[in-house]
């Protein structure tokens, strides 16, 4: 049996290098060494993937999505159920640099290609993933690159691609986004079937050879008639490219960084981690999966538990993936999926090119009460499996009479193990207690156990410590 | 016109029907998520659409479309009764009988009053409704394919027990059999049938990527797999359908195809969906935008708008029309040459 | 914290689908209104004339009473240049104010946080439905977001009333600031401590409220305003309100639809206004009746499909009753794309509201300076 510390750090693991387990699978992986499952993350090939055709057969419309809800069923539910938690949360990461919404693109369809083109080649070359994000139909739509000519530039494309796709912002100049973009013309979109003859179909990537500038471009200090490719492979030479992307690692899977558009002033909160980060990030040419591995065994990482408040997709497949609800298809996705949008992150349509702020914006009063609520219902219905192996656990702890202090920081292991303030543990200590001496030898005393056991897990929940993971 | 030749046989594309919409304009409409269709006299088809599958969805609950086979879409009922039909079937005095996976039930509704789009009868539309949960003989979980034999009686797919039941129309038991595995007259998570006119009963076993033919008692005669070898493998078959020469029709889920079978189970051919040419529906709703249509001249490829997506209920009329459920909103519609010459061949003879 | 009924209150309601201007303000001498709608159009016999020129929709009774007493502004061909046929898109201008690029602050969040700018209020402005509407976004914009007034707050499913109380206590404890817990867990300690207050404050709502205006109880927007009156009566501090009713998307069947979607809204607004005059509390109210854009000109047959110039309505003692700016055009030619052409941008209409109802300096919170539209009364 794993000892505490054991349980911590791969529960740690798990909650940032996917979205958390029960405990039970939080054990079992326990057992092995950490190095070990980082490895089960990094090969995802190895691992069973969600059951995607069980949820198209019950469900056709999280496949051939035709609002933004369907498509959101589509991913909440992998990410609920896959077997390949590291895969899901890349595609999350690259949503979250690669922002695109769906407010302009209109088709959940062609969004929900773009996650699958982060799910199979988020860990992999980042070089490769931005050529290939560079004809992703959906983000062709979204950045204009459609309007981009050889006589006629249109810069928005070009502009993210260096501001917010790789290096940030004051590395390059105003005649770098207007050569970068002229590498891109004729890169655009065929035309696309419309949607309401029959349903999505793929729109086409097209280059179009005679609206392509091919003139000497003259790009952060190389010159050359550069196309798009060519480009990219001066964009992933730049140091500030490997800083900002391997910041935003930081920011996802690491600790809260301040918002992006600080950084240019704002130092990262551990330099020497970046400055880890991208060492390896160049030595690998740019692979992912190495950075990810380096990353995932770092001191920096494995001491950085609950230095981040979770983001709503976290929140909501996390406690689903702990209680066991929602592990199949069923008429509640409708009403589920609307969650982590009530939370303000509305999966498959960030508010902008910038993506959402993260950190401690995910908080604000408006979303806060849903954020709890829905984390308390889940986990006080002892209904369901998660919860009632929770209540069990903590009952099976009984060596010697169970005490308020006892069920308590039972119940705060096993939703963590989470650590809390003093005044913290103390309010509910004495919740748990307030209702008089525990007892399990009757069924009377059985019950009332377990309705403290869900009161207390939808206390924890609620608490400031439970908002990080 | 688009033509799959094989085996001295052809299958002609014929035509689309519908869009993926919910909307009826008086003339045209459309499905959400087809999944099942039955045939009735006259032409008249009625369509099962799935709808979300959510109980909270606006105006999206599955729904029964019914049209007659040239399109005209006569209107829509059933909006408020369902939570998942999975598969529909009509009987001798043309009531229609609807299977519910969630719900574990089978409902009945008359077929001849519709109400337009986005209305229904907030007193309920079903006039009967039958069968409860559970794995008892008799039971459902999730009931999924349906089908009437001669007599009237009926073959409900209980996918959920992983066997087929007998039923008189009224609900009372008669036969079942099955039972989970992938052993011959073993199922896993079967989904469509039908019943061929000698009463055989065949059966699209989903997760054991196969059809299986029974005798009406329910003994083993014959399985349809195919290899990738002849081409004739299925990924995930949907349902079934036999034409009046005894071919077989499976809508091959998985591989987005309706892969044709002779009767003793060799392979003959696969149709991929050509619909390239629109439905009435589809003209109706292009034609409202002249930038519409004018972005559709443009396309290049129509091919992709053609294809299969997910096809899934499959039914044959009395002249070897060939209807398919396409999961992206629409039947297409085939008609089988019996005695195809290819214009080659055609052209050596003469 | 001072209560302040008497401070200027804006309820924002946000029909959603796209509303269909001309059958909304019906231009019933317009023989291209004839024309480019042979079905789906009314006789003038059943229209509620207001001049010559224009009339209101059958189904907008309560709204008719309302224009004749000059309570009601129509704020005609109210949108922007080259205006986007997206709902999502429109919707997101609308709420930020940025027809050009992505915006992510909300207008009225900027408004909220010069409202409140100490952030000592949790419920100056309260949402009346789920999730936060990107017009109420900003940060540092304290805002409640109530789909049940009754069920507001957390915990809010559970039933035993003592039960709940203690475990909010516990809640509240567990919030209250702590040396050295660091500046985010303090954040969000504060933001619970205001998501519990705001919580507590609305309590009382409901439990204050009377009423001889009975409220249609299958229309939901009735019901989300009678939670706004409430909240209102309650004199809480809210100087925003947002609220939404769905369903204007109407390209098939709008024969049938429009004019039940006209009778809820008409029918909620009326009771509305029946209610705050009941308890003397409309003085400090203006209402904001707008959709993400009109529709098409010409009928599909069925239904119309997305356009671009709508109507938008502002409502309440305080306003200049009657009709301000143009009715666009409807020649075939001054159509753009086969919409009516705008003829007021929005952010005018925002900047009347913020400038002219709340005193505000509208051009950081509508991106720019905008001419005013004078349908507020001085």
């Amino acid at each position: 049996m794993a000892g505490r510390e054991e349980i911590a750090l791969t529960a740690h693991l798990m909650r940032r290098a996917g979205f958390g387990a029960p405990r039970g699978e939080i054990e079992e992986l326990a057992e092995r060494s950490y190095e070990d499952v980082v490895e089960l993350l990094l090969n995802p090939q190895d691992q069973p993937d969600a059951d995607m055709d069980t949820l198209y057969r019950y469900h056709p419309m999280a496949e051939q999505t035709l609002t933004v809800l369907t498509g959101q069923v589509n991913w909440l539910y992998r990410m609920v159920t896959t077997g390949r938690p590291l895969q899901e949360k890349m595609a999350l990461f690259w949503h979250h640099v690669f922002a695109t919404g769906n407010s302009k693109v209109e088709s959940v369809y062609q969004m929900l290609k773009q996650v699958q083109l982060f799910r199979e080649c988020g860990m992999g070359n980042y070089r490769d993933l931005l050529v290939r994000l560079a004809q992703d139909p959906a983000m062709l739509y979204w950045l204009d690159q459609n309007e981009n000519h050889k006589r006629s530039p249109n810069e928005n494309w070009g502009r993210e691609l260096l501001e917010l796709f790789s290096m940030g912002t004051s590395n390059y100049t105003e005649k770098d986004v207007f050569e970068c973009s002229r590498a891109f013309t004729g890169w655009t979109l065929g035309v696309k079937i419309y949607e309401p003859l029959c349903g999505p179909c793929p729109w086409p990537f097209e280059f179009h050879p005679e609206d392509h500038d091919v003139g000497v471009k003259s790009f952060l200090g190389h010159e050359g008639r550069f196309d798009g490719e060519d480009v990219i492979d001066v964009i992933v030479q730049q140091p500030a490219c490997h800083r900002f992307i391997m910041r935003h690692l930081y920011n996802f899977f690491v600790a809260d960084e301040p918002q992006v558009p600080a950084w240019p002033i704002e130092p990262p909160r551990d330099p020497d981690a970046i400055r880890e980060l991208c060492g390896v990030f160049v030595e690998s040419d740019y692979e992912m999966t190495p950075v990810l591995r380096f990353l995932f065994n770092a001191s920096f990482f494995k001491e950085a538990q609950y230095q981040k408040v979770r983001n709503p997709a976290e929140v909501v497949a996390g406690t689903l993936r702990l209680t066991g609800d929602m592990n199949a298809p069923d008429p509640r996705w409708g009403d589920l999926v609307n969650q982590t949008g009530y939370m303000g992150q509305s999966l498959l349509d960030p508010p902008s090119v910038e993506g959402w702020h993260t950190g401690k914006e995910w908080i604000n009063s408006g979303v806060l009460i849903n954020r709890v609520n829905f984390m308390a219902d889940q986990v006080r219905n002892a209904d369901l499996p998660g919860v009632r192996d929770i209540v069990e656990r903590v009952a099976a702890s009984n060596g010697h009479g169970m005490t308020p202090e006892h069920l308590v920081d039972e119940c705060l292991d096993l939703l963590g193990p989470l650590e809390v303030k003093e005044g913290t543990r103390a309010e509910l200590v004495e919740q748990a207690g307030a209702a008089g001496p525990i007892e399990l030898e009757t069924e009377a005393g059985y019950n009332d156990f377990s309705n403290r056991v869900e009161e207390m897990m939808a206390l924890i929940a609620g608490t400031r410590e439970y908002q990080f993971g | 016109m688009i033509t799959t030749a094989a085996a001295g046989r052809a299958w002609h594309f014929s035509h689309a029907l519908g869009r993926p919409t919910n909307e009826h304009n008086g003339k045209t409409g459309g499905y959400r998520y087809p999944v099942d269709l039955a045939v009735a006299p006259d032409d008249i088809l009625y369509v099962l659409s799935r709808g979300l599958g959510t109980k909270t969805a606006f105006y999206d609950f599955g729904r029964i479309g019914k049209t007659t086979l040239d399109e005209e879409h006569l209107g829509d009922f059933a909006r408020r009764e369902f939570t998942w039909p999975a598969g529909i079937a009509t009987s001798q005095d043309d009531r229609v009988f609807v299977t519910d996976e969630w719900e574990h039930h089978v409902a009945i509704f008359p077929t001849d009053v519709v109400y337009p789009f986005p209305e229904f009868n907030p007193d309920g539309e079903r006039i009967g409704q039958w069968g409860e949960a559970g794995s008892e003989p008799g039971q459902l979980s999730r009931p999924s394919g349906i089908e009437f034999d001669a007599d009237d009686n009926v073959y409900i797919v209980d996918s959920g027990n992983d066997r087929v039941q007998k039923f008189t129309k009224d609900g009372e038991y008669i036969l079942g059999w099955g039972g989970s595995g992938s052993e011959p007259g073993q199922f896993d998570r079967p989904w469509g049938m039908t019943i061929d006119s000698e009463g055989f009963v065949y059966v699209a076993d989903w997760g054991n990527n196969r059809v299986q033919k029974f005798t009406p008692g329910g003994e083993f005669a014959l399985s349809f797999e195919g290899t990738k070898d002849d081409g004739g493998d299925l990924s995930h078959p949907a349902n079934v359908a036999v034409d009046s020469d005894g071919d077989v029709y499976v809508t091959d889920w998985g591989n987005l195809r309706v892969q044709i079978y002779e009767p003793n189970g060799d392979v003959i051919t696969a149709l991929y969906g050509d619909a390239v040419k629109l439905s009435k529906a589809g003209e109706y709703i292009i034609r409202r935008d002249s930038s519409t249509i004018v972005a559709f001249r443009q396309v290049k490829d129509l091919t992709p708008m053609g294809r299969f997506e997910r096809p899934t209920g499959i039914e044959i009329d009395h002249q070897d029309r060939v209807i398919v459920c396409d999961t992206r909103g629409r039947l297409q519609v085939y008609a089988k040459d019996k005695a195809f010459v290819a214009p080659e061949l055609k052209a050596e003879l003469l | 914290m001072t209560t302040r009924e008497k401070d200027p209150t804006l309820v924002v309601v946000q029909l959603s689908g796209g509303n269909d201007y001309l059958n909304t303000v019906i231009p019933h001498s317009d023989p291209n209104y004839y024309d480019n709608r042979p079905t789906i159009r009314y006789p003038d016999e059943e229209i509620l004339r207001i001049d010559d020129d224009v009339a209101f929709n059958p189904h907008m009774r309560a709204l008719k009473d309302l224009y004749d007493e000059g309570n009601v502004a129509v704020l005609h061909g109210v949108g922007w240049e080259n205006s986007t046929r997206s709902h999502f898109r429109a919707m997101d201008i609308w709420h930020t104010a940025e027809p050009d690029v992505v915006g992510t602050e909300g207008w009225l969040g900027r408004a909220i946080r010069e409202l409140d700018p100490e952030g000592e209020n949790p419920v100056t402005a309260v949402n009346v439905g789920y999730g936060l509407p990107r017009a109420l976004v900003a940060p540092d914009a304290s805002v409640a977001s109530v789909a049940d007034l009754e069920a507001y707050g957390m915990l809010s499913s559970i039933e035993r009333r003592e039960h709940r109380e203690a475990l909010l206590q516990r809640f509240a404890n567990m919030y209250a600031p702590a040396i050295g817990s660091g500046p985010v867990m303090d954040y969000i300690g504060q933001t619970g401590l205001d998501a519990l207050k705001g919580a507590d404050m609305l309590k009382v709502a409901p439990e204050q409220y009377s009423s001889g205006v009975e409220y249609a109880s299958g229309n939901p927007l009735a019901q989300k305003l009678r939670d706004v009156a409430r909240i209102h009566f309650a004199g809480l501090g809210a100087r925003i309100f947002y609220t939404e009713h769905g369903g204007f998307d109407t390209h098939a069947s709008q024969v049938g639809n429009h004019p039940k979607l006209w009778n809820e809204v008409s029918s909620a607004i009326g009771d509305f206004w029946d209610d705050l005059r009941e308890h003397d509390a409309d003085g400090n109210v203006m209402m904001f009746v707008f959709s993400e854009f009109g529709r098409r000109v010409k009928e599909n047959g069925s239904g119309t499909d997305h356009g671009a110039g709508g109507v938008a309505f502002a409502i309440g003692p305080g306003v200049e009753g009657g009709m301000h700016g143009e009715y666009p055009e409807t020649r075939a030619e001054a159509l753009v794309d086969g919409d009516l052409a705008p003829s007021v941008d929005f952010r005018s209409v925002y900047t009347t509201m913020l400038e002219d109802w709340f005193g505000l300096d509208a051009a950081p919170m509508v991106n720019g300076r905008f001419e005013k539209p004078g349908f507020v009364r001085k």
